[in-house]
């Protein structure tokens, strides 16, 4: 997955507005919804990121309680990659700019 | 229930041949959706429930979310594949003692959630607290959908053991 990503990827690398000037501009946000269960959401912040069981539990319960959790953030790139990652495991992920 | 056990040679699977011929059947229908979608690259065009398997990236730019699907849906729909491929089989091989490796387990699990997800599109679960259309014609959909949660539950549980 991560290939095919990087491959096409090349030109919209060389936006300027996509290159990470100062420090972490994009996150990768991972919603609440009704289907996916507490045990699994943590099972994947555990297996995919290799957050420790505490900080797995903490974000989950971030997503469950308030509706969402920021779970990552650094380029666009490695953001649009998490995002299609958690797709994959069928959380409903997004990517957005972090606040400057 | 316990469906999953972890041994030292793998994730040891009891299940009936009820639910076994109920998840095949279902991981058959999940490939069948999946055949729709090969050519499809905006989201409005989706079948609803593929929508949730494969939601906007960006959530205040369509363009954005539509130029991403188009990179990325073709990976994430094959995998998608793989894991409802990865259900059908397991199901349907008579081993017995039936032992999957981690690997097989994992796609296994996220093809349960692609299946709950596709059936709470069905049955109208949106938000927490859903419980899902109570009409006859979708008595047999809500047996699976709970049944695929309390499968998930002992699965994730076998794997993080």
């Amino acid at each position: 997955m991560a290939a095919s990503l990087t491959d096409s990827r090349t030109e919209r690398e060389t936006d300027p507005n996509d290159r990470p000037a100062l420090g972490t501009p994009w996150q990768t946000v991972v919603w609440n919804d009704p289907v996916n269960l507490m045990s699994y959401v943590v099972y994947v912040f555990r297996s995919y990121f290799g957050y420790a069981q505490a900080e797995a539990e903490r974000l989950m319960l971030q997503v469950h309680n308030e509706g969402k959790a920021i779970v990552a953030a650094g380029s666009r790139e490695a953001m649009e990659r998490h995002v299609a990652a958690m797709h994959d495991y069928g959380l409903w992920a997004t990517l957005e700019p972090a606040p400057r | 229930m316990r469906v999953f056990r972890s041994t030292k040679s793998g994730i040891r699977v009891h299940l009936d041949p009820a639910p076994r011929i109920a998840l095949v059947r279902l991981a058959e229908e999940m490939l069948e959706l999946l055949d729709g979608t090969a050519d499809v690259e905006t989201a409005a065009a989706l079948d609803p429930a593929v929508q949730r398997l494969i939601p906007d990236a960006y959530p205040h730019d369509p363009e954005a979310s539509d130029e991403f699907r188009r990179l990325t849906q073709t990976d994430v729909l094959e995998a998608k594949r793989a894991h409802a491929t990865a259900i059908r089989d397991t199901f349907t091989a008579d081993a017995d003692p039936l032992v999957l490796d981690t690997a097989t387990a994992e796609s296994v699990l996220r093809g349960f959630t692609d299946l709950r997800l596709v059936l709470a599109e069905r049955l109208d679960i949106h938000e927490d607290g859903d419980e899902g259309r109570s009409d006859s014609d979708s008595a047999f959909a809500q047996q699976l959908y709970w049944l695929l949660g309390a499968l998930q539950e002992d699965l994730v549980a076998s794997l993080m053991r």
